[in-house]
Parts: C-alpha cells; structure tokens; sequence
C-alpha cells in the first residue's frame, strides 16, 4: 500500500543527513532528515542539541513506530510532490493515502494517536483524532461506551433528567 | 400551522472566541457542575499526577487517553450529536458544556454555520428554529436538513432588533404592550440558553442594528423628545465591558423607525422612512445612504464579501457592490429560486446567501 513507486526525485536523496531513532523496545530505524523532523518533538531535540549518534523514543514500540515512519515517509514524499505539481492532484492523493492509512482498529488507532501526540506530528494527531471523532459520530451513548470502555456513571434518574433537558433535540 | 408574515432570519457563525464576562459566567457554570474532567484537559498526559489525594482521582473522559487528546477528538464531533455524547458520562457532559469544549472546536476549525429563524405565529407567539443538519432525516437523505425547535426565548417584544457575535445571537429592544423596552435577551448557541443582557439606556423598537469591529451598534426606534433619548439616539454595546455607551449622533439622522440595516465594510447602513444613513464606527462619522442603494434595498438584506444582497420580490436577487455603487443580477439562480410573493429574507450563513419565504406554510409537525 505505501510502497513508494515514485520516481521522483526524492526531496532528501541518499547523501542527506541521516536520523537513527530508537523505539521503547531497542529497535532501531533510520531515517532521512526530512522525515525525521516531522516529528515537531525530534526537530526541537535537535535543535536543543540533542540529536546526536540515536535518539530514543522512549513511550514508542517499534510496531507503532514503523507506522509512524509510514505516516511521515508519505507526507514528506507527498508534500513534495505538490510542490512540483500544484496543488490539485497531490491533495487527493494525500486524501486517499491518509484514509487508507488510518482505516485501523482501536487499539491500534490508540497506540497511533498516543504517539502522534507524544511526538507532536500535528498532521498524524489530526487525522487519529478526526478518525476517533468519525468512529463516535452517529452512535447511540451505550455504543460510544462499549467501543471506548467508558463506564457509565450517570444514574437513571439522572439520565432521564439529561433527556428531558435537551428534549427539544430528542423529540 | 400558518406563519405570518413578521419573520426574519440571522446568521449565527457558531465560532466561539468567548467574551470576557461571558467566559467568566460559563466559567462559573462549569464549575458548578464539578468538571473534574478539566483538571485534565489544560495540561496533556502528566495532569493525573497534580491531584491532592483526598481528592477523588479526576475521571478521565476516554480511558487510556490524556484528556487533552480525548477532547480534541470529541471536539470534532459535529455538533448534532451533541446531544447523544453528553449522555455517554458524566465528564462527557462537563466537557461539553465547558468553555474549553468550544474554544477547542475554535482552534480546529470545527465551528459550524446555523441559520437561526425566528418566526411570529398569528400574530401573537414567537418561535424560534434552528436549521440544522440532520443526517438522520430519513425522508430526505440527499439533503439532510430539518428546521429544530430552540428552547423560547422569555419574553419576545415586537420588534426587536437583531445583532450576532460569535455563537450569541442578541434581541435588542422591540415593544412590550406596546412601550418600547430597553431590555437585551441573549441566545447562547453553544448552551441553547437564553439569558438577560444589560439594558439598552433607553427603550427602543424597530431600531437598527449591526457589528462593527466586534461592537453591537444600534440606532434609532426611539423619540427623541428628552436629552436622554436625544443623546443615546446611537448606542453601542461592548461585549468587553459589557455595557452599553451613548454614540454622538447629529440632529438631523435621527430617523425615528428604522425598516432595514446592514453593515458593509464595517459601517453600519440603516434605511428609515424616508432616506438612510450610514454610520463609520472607526471615523466615527454620519453619512447618508446613497440613492441608488436605498431605491433598490428591499426587505432584509445580507452581506456576502461587501455585497449587499436584496430578493427584488420578481424571482431574483439582486447584489449592490457598494464600491462600485451599482446593483447587478445575481445570475445563475432563475432555475432553482421560486417566485416568493412575500419577498424573502436573506442571511449570510458562512459566506453563503440563505433566503427565507416570507409566506411560507408549514404543517403542523416540524
């Protein structure tokens, strides 16, 4: 799905700087600059000095991570090609990709938005979050808790009160 | 149920960038409702350990999530499901009854558009309709709108005067047996309560008004028989302060009626009887409507990108481009638009044209 049979030129080509980064489990990956400083937390590391040899990324698995690296990859190869291109046809294809990508399940949609937060990639936080709001929009109250594992804390009479308050939305 | 021929429409932009006092008060109100899930939500996953331990752990409002994440997803619920999210939990309903809920919703541009109708029924009860989207609407699922009852509002003059900032909708004025009131009731959207302003300094109907640079300005609906209705003939209202304060107005504007009103470029148009005027908020200087605006202004008017826009009551909308100083014909709208014998209201709702029938008959049901 996301092999990148492009061939355009790559927006950071083999001679660029490299970023090795090192999940919660030791795993070790390496990326292009441009990638790497996706991530809003790495580009402050560096900035602050701390992007030597690895940076470890401590709250990330390696299986989220990989994910993650996924996520990136695309956005810079993407953001790239619109650029050349003009807008249009890399924003659809963005669309695509991006609802693609993220047509996961919970647990995993958690792991992804923990990580987008924890990393501070505001694209990848803002296609979870509206993945979560799409996923409670249009569910029943007990359903909302069910997926997410909410207990409800409202007694029956209270639950009656809340009904009775926005009756004019229930009728 | 027939509906006469007094309505009118208002554009809401349900954007929220609260007012002081405003956000003071909903403050206030969600504390009272123990929101112990905004504990969480001003800070991301390290506010759970700031909590006193005689203090009940702060639920969290989706297990596993900081709060300030869960929130950002919640906020993109579009806001016709509000209603079912409040009763997931408990501190579901506090968030979204917070502040914090709204200017979330701000901040990531999920703010919706809705048009507000406020309709007069045999002459005597008011009632007030949202337009929403209802993807529910099984009769018509390729256009989901359906017109929602609002909650009514306490106590409806006759003719008011209208004026939107932000989610909060102001009814200014209008006659209450048949004395001009002073009193300002405000709809706020994001709560669907109504609730009292501060009194105008003097009592008004059909007066005009508009929203100039953030500030409500109203004009006219009054005698000028008395040094205090002569000086507050103008008056505008500061959602800052929150208060009302006089505008030095010259003799000779001081139309008593006022049948329609617009602001255009932020200056407030108003047309009287006879003649119009036209207030500069940021010069603060008095002009007069140009001709040529006030031959063709019919009914209630709206702005769209600094054109007045006008149903001519012969099946078209006409647009006067005030730079210009010409009407054009809006063109491209013959086929869809019906021949509206009442005349139409129109409403800007999120740069977009809405027209109402003025004689429209709806059945019984909404």
């Amino acid at each position: 799905m996301a092999s990148s049979s492009s061939s355009l030129p790559s927006p950071s080509s083999s001679s660029s700087k490299k970023f090795i980064l090192r999940s919660s489990d030791g795993k070790h990956f390496e990326v292009d600059e441009a990638v790497a400083l996706q991530s809003e937390m790495i580009k402050q590391m560096v900035e602050d000095g701390f992007g030597g040899d690895v940076i470890p990324l401590l709250n990330v698995s390696s299986i989220v991570l990989s994910k993650v690296i996924d996520y990136c990859k695309k956005h810079v190869e993407l953001d790239f090609k619109k650029k050349m291109d003009g807008d249009n046809e890399a924003h659809e294809e963005i669309k695509n990709w991006d609802s693609e990508y993220i047509n996961v399940g919970v647990d995993e949609l958690y792991h992804l938005i923990m990580a987008a937060n924890y990393l501070h990639i505001k694209g990848l936080l803002d296609l979870t979050c509206q993945k979560v709001a799409d996923i409670i929009k249009g569910k029943q109250p007990e359903q909302i808790r069910k997926i997410f594992n909410i207990e409800n804390d409202f007694t029956p009479e209270e639950e009656q009160e809340i009904r009775k308050e926005h009756s004019w939305a229930f009728e | 149920m027939l509906l006469s021929s007094f309505n009118f429409n208002l554009q809401l932009p349900a954007n929220v960038e609260g007012r002081r006092s405003a956000n003071q008060r909903h403050s206030r109100r969600a504390k009272l409702e123990k929101s112990q899930a905004m504990k969480g939500t001003s800070s991301s996953s390290g506010a759970t350990s700031t909590v006193d331990s005689d203090s009940p752990p702060p639920s969290l409002l989706v297990p596993d999530l900081p709060d300030d994440v869960a929130l950002q997803c919640i906020a993109r619920v579009p806001s016709f499901y509000h209603c079912d999210l409040s009763l997931v939990c408990k501190s579901w309903r506090s968030i979204l009854r917070s502040p914090i809920f709204f200017s979330t919703r701000s901040l990531l541009n999920c703010t919706q558009h809705f048009l507000f109708i406020n309709v007069r029924i045999h002459g005597s009860s008011f009632k007030w309709f949202v337009l929403d989207h209802n993807p529910r609407n099984p009769q018509n699922p390729r256009n989901p709108r359906n017109l929602s009852p609002v909650p009514p509002i306490p106590s409806q003059a006759i003719g008011s005067a209208f004026a939107v900032i932000g989610p909060k909708i102001f009814v200014i004025g209008g006659s209450i047996n048949e004395i001009p009131s002073s009193n300002v009731w405000i709809f706020d959207s994001r709560f669907n309560k109504w609730e009292l302003g501060p009194k105008m300094r003097v009592g008004r109907e059909f007066a005009a008004a508009g929203v100039a640079n953030g500030k409500i300005y109203v004009m006219g609906g009054c005698l000028v028989d008395s040094w205090a209705r002569s000086t507050n003939w103008a008056e505008v209202f500061d959602p800052v302060t929150w208060s009302w304060a006089p505008v030095p107005s010259p003799m000779e504007v001081r139309e008593k009626w006022m049948h329609g009103s617009a602001v255009i470029d932020e200056k407030i148009y108003a047309v009287a009887d006879r003649g119009g005027i036209v207030y500069d908020p940021g010069e603060a200087t008095w002009g007069y409507v140009p001709t040529e605006l006030e031959a063709g202004w019919r009914g209630r008017a709206a702005v769209v990108d600094g054109i007045l826009y006008c149903y001519d009551y012969l099946g078209k909308i006409r647009g006067y481009d005030a730079k210009e100083g010409i009407w054009k014909e809006l063109k491209g709208v013959e086929k869809d638009l019906p021949k509206l014998l009442w005349g139409a209201m129109l409403a800007n709702v999120g740069g977009r044209v809405a027209v109402e029938d003025c004689g429209v008959q709806l059945s019984g049901r909404r």
